[in-house]
């Protein structure tokens, strides 16, 4: 499903995302954790090309991108990107819609479906994460959490084969949190494809197929979460879960 | 020796001659009011254009755009304005007042809007942008579906400013011979030798659509902001 093959993204002179090597099958849950810094959102934007990589290989499903320092046009670019949604630590709703408006703003506009075949599909989603009945406030009107349900319904709008989550619950009141947690469970038993940054260990050693720990640009070390939590390898990733069992 | 017995109160305004000529004055009024409303229109275009040129990637649109506000704001109205209908008579192109008074208000409120608009743009939060563009929307989809409609309610109050000033600049038209309010008003008081009952007429009108059309941008704000904390 996710082939990422020596990638490399640089901000000037910093490189953030030093040679990554990623490959996800259809279906996993992929949770990547990391000290603050580490280049895990980094790589979850790149992954959509909210960040154009410095060099390597990106493939999702049957769209492959090979950055070489050549310019990727806009077109290549929205191909890949349709392969993937995106969930944000901030939700970034749209303020001026309301929830339903918010699902089918983008098949709307960017798929051009009709109004009439793509409401009772967004309020399926809305049902989905349990906000039917919230389809008409607007997002101001809308605790954290379930603004956050409604950017994940936006995101499965579009149908993307990947959903990458962005620290979905770090924005959120310690008692909203459990919400978007169970919304995302539900979305790993039915086998959605998800990579998520998170710090909510609990929940990757609970639904991760695999975790990985990212520091200073690097991959550190993958594992089932078993492993990964109780026996890590590597000495970088004991010290980042001793401080967070600590906390 | 006391300055205010040389003052003539009885004389500051005539009320009857002010009902008098209420009828032509209004007349120059529907100039005012309709050059204010068409030239906001053209203007707001122009700004939009003018706006998403100066913030542009390419330089050959960014230029134009930068060269034109800075000098429509750089150089005084009344000057604008009689270089179209008194200086480019000399080169060969002849305007009527009204034509000219068009391109040059427009023109002018495209300059100052531009600023208000590229300023509103410029404050919708980035995650709008990345919200947008992570569902696929190109820069256009983008523009006008999520960042226009937010950064309307944030313009609004300057754009007001540049509504409120514009009608009352309509009255400079005067000097290029446009039958605008200010226009009528000197005839009227040159013929009956009373500029002060016309002026204080005129001076009450502006100020009382003005008046209107603040009460127009609280509405508008509130209903811009209806779902914004």
């Amino acid at each position: 499903m996710i082939q990422v093959q020596h990638l490399v993204k640089s901000f000037g002179s910093l490189e953030v995302l030093k040679d990554i090597h990623l490959e996800v099958s259809k279906g996993q849950v992929v949770c990547i954790i990391g000290p603050s810094g580490s280049g895990k959102s980094t790589l979850l934007r790149c992954l959509n090309l909210l960040e154009t990589p410095t060099r390597g290989k990106i493939q999702i499903g049957s769209e492959m991108i090979d950055f070489n320092g050549q310019k990727i046009s806009e077109s290549t670019k929205r191909k890949l990107r349709f392969k993937t949604g995106m969930v944000f630590q901030g939700f970034h709703l749209f303020p001026h819609k309301t929830a339903l408006e918010n699902v089918m703003e983008a098949p709307l506009v960017v798929k051009k479906e009709r109004k009439e075949t793509l409401k009772p599909k967004a309020e399926r989603l809305l049902e989905k994460v349990g906000l039917f009945e919230k389809r008409d406030a607007y997002p101001s009107q809308l605790s954290g959490g379930q603004q956050q349900r409604v950017a994940i319904a936006r995101a499965l709008a579009m149908e993307p084969e990947v959903l990458l989550f962005d620290e979905p619950t770090s924005a959120l009141d310690p008692e909203l949190v459990d919400e978007v947690l169970k919304t995302m469970k539900e979305l790993a038993q039915e086998e959605q494809t998800m990579l998520i940054v998170t710090h909510e260990m609990s929940f990757a050693r609970e639904v991760a197929d695999f975790v990985l720990f990212m520091d200073e640009g690097r991959i550190i070390e993958v594992g089932v979460p078993e492993q990964l939590f109780s026996r890590p390898k590597e000495e970088r990733t004991k010290q980042f879960l001793a401080k967070f069992i600590q906390k | 020796m006391d300055f205010w017995q040389y003052i003539q109160w009885e004389k500051l305004f005539d009320a009857k001659l002010a009902w008098q000529s209420l009828p032509y004055v209004l007349q120059g009024f529907s100039y005012t009011i309709l050059l204010s409303f068409l030239t906001m229109l053209i203007g707001l275009l122009l700004g939009l254009l003018a706006a998403l040129g100066r913030m542009s990637k390419y330089r050959l649109l960014r230029w134009p755009a930068r060269v034109y506000i800075s000098i429509i704001r750089g150089t005084p109205l009344l000057v604008q304005l009689f270089i179209l209908y008194f200086g480019l008579p000399v080169i060969g192109i002849n305007l009527t007042p009204v034509f000219a008074a068009i391109i040059g208000l427009s023109l002018n409120v495209g300059g100052y809007s531009a600023e208000t608009i590229r300023g509103a743009i410029l404050s919708i939060p980035s995650g709008q942008w990345e919200a947008a563009t992570a569902l696929n929307m190109s820069y256009r989809q983008a523009m006008r579906r999520i960042i226009i409609p937010q950064a309307t309610r944030v313009a609004l109050p300057g754009l007001a400013n540049t509504f409120l000033s514009l009608v009352k600049d309509t009255s400079l038209l005067s000097v290029i011979t446009v039958p605008e309010m200010l226009y009528q008003a000197k005839i009227i008081g040159g013929r009956e030798f009373d500029y002060m009952t016309l002026y204080i007429l005129v001076a009450i009108i502006y100020w009382f659509i003005c008046t209107v059309l603040s009460f127009l941008q609280d509405y508008l704000e509130k209903r811009f902001s209806r779902h914004i904390v």
